[in-house]
């Protein structure tokens, strides 16, 4: 299944995009979705903090599953305000 | 923020008009305004800050803004909420966010404030770079994110 992935700031940098298509396997979960990405961009394994997930744009579980077509993002540490 | 509207929340790429702001919190059932302004500093951590650009994930930022907003809404009793944060380029002394909230007593409302500011900075996906004379930056600034463990995968 795909799922898209939105990257911002470090992360865009990082992946060197905004967004792309994530192919995994159906029933996959963020888990698997972020060792996917980090397959992809080797970079991400070096990072010194674990991201938060967010799936449709709510903090999700890394044990959250899946569905065809979801927006994933992985948030690095943020500085609003 | 319309008449029949208690809460303004937006992301701007505009200049902040704090007044505005404050105008649109007040209201006859209330006894105070709190309001906070943040403003960009020209130093951090012993650096010279040239400039500053922010960036957010915009609509889980304003989703997540409304949730909160509504949260210390009725934790707090909260007669009116205004959460304006800038995004894109800030010049140094310019207002980055400002958050506003009236209620009938003050004690509330300072609570409220404070709460709403902690909260945005340590959860709403907004990235703030840096640019200093050493070069620019992604500062992290949040308080929730975990340091990675040495062999762990994520």
């Amino acid at each position: 299944m795909n799922v898209r992935v939105v990257h911002f700031a470090l992360m865009r940098e990082l992946c060197g995009c905004e967004a792309e298509p994530l192919s995994i396997r159906t029933g996959a979960g963020v888990l698997d979705a972020w060792r996917c990405l980090c397959q992809l961009h080797g970079a991400l394994r070096d990072l010194p903090y674990e991201p938060r997930p967010a799936v449709d744009r709510r903090f999700a579980s890394w044990e959250a599953s899946l569905v065809e077509g979801q927006e994933l993002c992985f948030l690095l540490p943020t500085s609003g305000g | 923020m319309g008449p029949q509207s208690d809460m303004l929340i937006d992301l701007t790429y505009k200049p902040i008009d704090e007044q505005y702001i404050i105008h649109q919190v007040r209201d006859d059932s209330a006894g105070c305004v709190v309001t906070f302004t943040g403003t960009v500093r020209n130093h951090h951590e012993g650096k010279r800050v040239l400039s500053l650009r922010y960036e957010a994930y915009e609509t889980m930022a304003a989703e997540l803004l409304q949730q909160m907003a509504e949260k210390a809404r009725q934790r707090w009793g909260l007669l009116r909420i205004a959460i304006v944060h800038r995004l894109g380029s800030v010049a140094i002394g310019e207002t980055a966010v400002v958050i506003a909230v009236s209620a009938p007593h003050r004690g509330a409302a300072f609570e409220a404030c404070r709460h709403l500011v902690d909260a945005l900075k340590d959860d709403v996906p907004i990235w703030k770079l840096e640019t200093t004379e050493e070069g620019s930056a992604w500062v992290a600034e949040s308080r929730v994110f975990k340091r990675r463990e040495a062999g762990k995968d994520r």
